[in-house]
């Protein structure tokens, strides 16, 4: 790829702005086309503009970085959007990913993983760096396989096979030793787990689940 | 508050009809040396005999379960030993323990059984006693209607004998026709059958039988506004009660006295006439009448003022209330003891007790409105027979004269009119029902405010926290923004200086700058983010509780697995950081003292409710324990449930785990 990347850096640190400026400086091909110190001045720039490369800041004073790149994703589908924070979060890493962006470096990078990143994402893959790489496979590694079946707890296994029986609030309260109240909230929490508007309703879904 | 003066007479009707049966007392001494004879193991008529009296002894004393027993255990030998009448009452005995224990089907099939026998064997009298037997169970199941006509049938049958045994069932049927009417409301005719009754001289227990009818007719006065004329019956009852010696009875005087003052706004001789029917219930042991006799005497309590008293009848009742499953007793002793803790400004008391009254009442509704169900249905089958008959005779006249014609619409369009009215009954039932939820809802409503008003006043408390979580979300920023960028920047120089002169990688004294500068980037991101996680700001609690959950199974020590249902709009962010400090806190009791390798997060949002479940399948701990490592943690987080107005409560089993519930109330 022999032609010049155009980069806009968006991040309202300016000490931040010149590290990344000064990483860039010896790489010809890389070309800073403009920087934002807010999300406003970067949607601004972007009307008239298209860089290859938007490295992002997800912490702005004017709008959330997440938010950010959805917007900027609804309008542009060619710049490739790379986060750039000082969190190493799973949710934030995933939420990035699913909001368009392309890669997500943490910003105590070393130059030559800001460089490959870019690299990579230009081949249209994704790119993190190795900490939050290492952040997303515990996520996706510790899991349960998400495969949409409720989870019952505990008491709300025993209190589904007694309402099963025909039992009433009050007589499981009794069985159960536990107060009225606390059979109620798990009672309608298990309606809402089944989204069943009567017990006769949560009983035939509980059934045809093999629940019962 | 509902009195329950309605079914304290019905149960004297039951207790009347059993001691109809028996007249001589047994001792429990008695009763061994009975048990003694009926374990004969070569049972011969004595042992039947001895059964007999062993059921006549506990169905008296309202211990229908062991009545039901030894009736059981007496019909195989009746079988053998016994004639056909002796088995027909036997099968009378086990259809009246049925029908105490409210198991009508199979009270009514020894009944039907009973009956046969009775036929077969011309034993008018057990065929009046079935009758009368059949009267109850159609009367429990308010289908008073169906009970009137078992009773008619056996009037017919006591007017055609001659025989004096059976002409004295007559006072005690008319005695159960008063009370069909007075459930009806039918006040006129239940007062006609008690008058009739009354007119009746000369028969066995009479006197009995005069002070329940005067109480009838009494009821049925004093519902009609007749005060005068009700109070005359009562003293009539009052009078004949003092010559004769039968505690159940003065229970029940001295509760229809109490009625009786409470309508005309005495509370200090109605309160007197309840506790003295509390004591007399009391010491007899029928707990069932006690518990609705401390429920009015609480009542009157709180009417006069006299808190300490009502709240202590009040938890007696509800106890055996709760024991025995009176739901509406329970209800009322709640609605007493909400009443009472509003009063002495326990507000959070008084909404736990507002929600258990409203628990119980719905469960008493139901069941009422279930038996009002089934008596519906039954005379909507009756009306959709005689629809048949109808259509049948309309039929056959169609080729008649006109006039019958014009009588065909006349009976259609009574019927449909019935039809009608049926539906119209059903609908405004449904209504009435509706409007006694809503009102019940209005109410609960309003505890609520109170509730919250309460909590107001504790608002400097709740800034202090509230300040708190703001400056660590303002530290947490400062960290990331200001000293992270700082960190980052410096080693993204670091990082070019290094690529512009390559001598540096062999410079030991930059590389350890540069080592250590990234390290305390690092640490700054970690301070940061135990201050407060930028999911948690940025997604939200559940993207929140998910990292957490599974940064822990990550560990692999424990498995921790999240539900979440109706989260899809965030809670205000105070709400938010609070409820992640507390699953953050219990996650890490968790991990300290469980031992557990599974745990379970809940989310449950409906609405205004929002339920948070805990539940971990460690080792469990005694929640009564307080010196324990287990309670500091739990006071700290129920601080922080009450700082969001939440319930909380533990529910810990040995070795089998603990679930922790949060239910709190998200007003935006």
């Amino acid at each position: 790829m022999n032609a010049v990347t155009k980069i806009l850096i968006v991040d309202d640190h300016p000490l931040v702005r010149d590290g990344i400026q000064t990483m860039l400086k010896d790489e010809p091909s890389f070309q800073i086309v403009g920087s934002s110190k807010t999300a406003g001045e970067a949607l601004d720039f972007l009307e008239s503009e298209e860089p290859d490369i938007i490295l992002l800041d997800i912490s702005l004073p004017d709008m959330d970085g997440l938010q950010l790149c959805e917007k900027i994703r609804m309008k542009n589908k060619y710049s490739k959007i790379i986060g750039l924070t000082s969190t190493n979060e799973a949710g934030i890493i995933t939420g990035l990913l699913q909001r368009g962006g392309n890669g997500y470096v943490l910003k105590n990078m070393e130059r030559s993983e800001l460089l490959e990143s870019i690299r990579t994402v230009l081949k249209n893959k994704v790119y993190l760096s190795a900490a939050a790489n290492d952040k997303v496979l515990e996520q996706f590694q510790s899991g349960k396989p998400n495969d949409n079946s409720i989870v019952l707890t505990r008491r709300e296994k025993e209190i589904l096979l007694l309402l099963a029986d025909g039992l009433k609030g009050p007589q499981i309260a009794e069985k159960l030793f536990l107060s009225p109240l606390t059979v109620e909230t798990h009672r309608k929490n298990l309606l809402r787990k089944f989204n069943a508007h009567s017990v006769q309703l949560l009983l035939k879904i509980a059934r045809n689940n093999g629940l019962l | 508050m509902k009195l329950c003066i309605g079914s304290v007479l019905l149960l004297w009707l039951i207790c009347l009809s059993g001691m109809q049966i028996s007249a001589q007392p047994i001792s429990k001494h008695y009763l061994d040396s009975l048990v003694h004879l009926a374990n004969n193991p070569k049972p011969d008529s004595n042992s039947l005999h001895a059964y007999i009296q062993m059921y006549r002894y506990f169905f008296d004393r309202g211990f229908y379960d062991s009545a039901l027993k030894y009736a059981s255990h007496a019909l195989p030998l009746a079988q053998i030993i016994g004639n056909g009448k002796s088995l027909g009452q036997m099968y009378h005995r086990i259809g009246m323990s049925y029908t105490n224990l409210s198991n009508y089907d199979s009270a009514a099939s020894f009944l039907k059984k009973a009956l046969t026998h009775a036929h077969a064997s011309q034993d008018t009298l057990l065929e009046v006693g079935c009758y009368n037997s059949f009267a109850y169970v159609y009367n429990y199941q308010s289908d008073y209607t169906t009970s009137i006509e078992y009773l008619l049938k056996a009037v017919h049958l006591i007017d055609a004998s001659e025989s004096p045994a059976i002409k004295n069932m007559l006072p005690q049927t008319y005695s159960s026709i008063s009370y069909n009417f007075l459930s009806q409301k039918q006040f006129v005719k239940a007062i006609e059958y008690a008058k009739k009754a009354l007119l009746i001289k000369g028969y066995p227990h009479e006197n009995r039988y005069r002070v329940m009818l005067h109480l009838n007719a009494f009821d049925a006065y004093i519902k009609q506004k007749d005060i005068s004329t009700s109070k005359k019956h009562l003293d009539s009852a009052i009078a004949i009660n003092q010559s004769i010696n039968n505690v159940i009875l003065s229970a029940m005087v001295a509760n229809n006295e109490g009625f009786y003052y409470q309508t005309i706004q005495d509370f200090s001789r109605a309160n007197k006439a309840y506790l003295k029917s509390y004591q007399l219930n009391k010491s007899i042991g029928n707990r069932l009448l006690q518990s609705e006799a401390a429920n009015n005497v609480a009542d009157l309590y709180l009417k006069t003022k006299n808190y300490d008293e009502a709240e202590q009848y009040a938890l007696e009742a509800n106890a055996i209330g709760r024991e025995l499953k009176l739901y509406q007793v329970v209800a009322d002793t709640y609605d007493v003891l909400k009443k009472n803790a509003s009063r002495q400004e326990d507000y959070k008391a008084a909404l736990s007790y507002a929600e258990l009254n409203k628990i119980y009442a719905d469960s008493a509704l139901n069941e009422e409105m279930h038996r009002i169900t089934l008596s519906l249905e039954s005379k909507y089958q009756n009306q959709q027979k005689e629809r048949e008959i109808a259509a049948l005779t309309i039929t056959n006249a169609q080729n008649e004269l006109e006039v019958m014609r014009r009588n065909r619409f006349l009976i259609a369009g009574g019927m449909g009119a019935s039809a009608a009215l049926i539906i119209l009954g059903l609908f405004y039932r449904n209504s009435r029902q509706k409007n006694l939820l809503a009102e019940q809802d209005r109410k609960y409503q309003q505890e609520q405010i109170k509730f919250l008003e309460r909590q107001q006043q504790v608002v400097s408390l709740q800034s202090m926290i509230n300040g708190q979580e703001a400056e660590r979300t303002r530290i947490a920023k400062d960290l990331h923004d200001g000293l992270g960028g700082l960190f980052s920047t410096v080693k993204m120089y670091f990082s070019t200086l290094q690529h512009e002169t390559p001598m540096l990688k062999e410079n030991d004294l930059f590389q350890k700058s540069y080592s250590i500068v990234d390290t305390a980037s690092i640490e700054v991101r970690r301070i940061a983010h135990n201050m407060m996680p930028e999911v948690l700001m940025k997604l939200g609690l559940v993207n929140a509780v998910k990292d957490l959950c599974d940064n822990i199974s990550a560990g692999k020590l424990m498995t921790v697995s999240l539900e979440v249902h109706g989260m899809n709009k965030r809670l205000n962010a105070t709400t938010e950081i609070m409820l992640f400090r507390i699953i953050q806190e219990l996650l890490n009791n968790v991990i300290k003292h469980a031992q557990a390798t599974e745990v379970i997060i809940q989310f449950i949002r409906e609405s205004e409710r929002l339920s948070v479940i805990v539940e971990d399948n460690g080792q469990g701990f005694n929640t009564m324990e307080t010196d324990d490592q287990n309670h500091s943690g739990i006071a700290t987080i129920q601080s922080r449930v009450n700082y969001l107005n939440g319930k909380m409560s533990i529910d810990s089993e040995k070795n089998v785990g603990t679930t922790i519930m949060m239910d709190f109330l998200i007003n935006e």
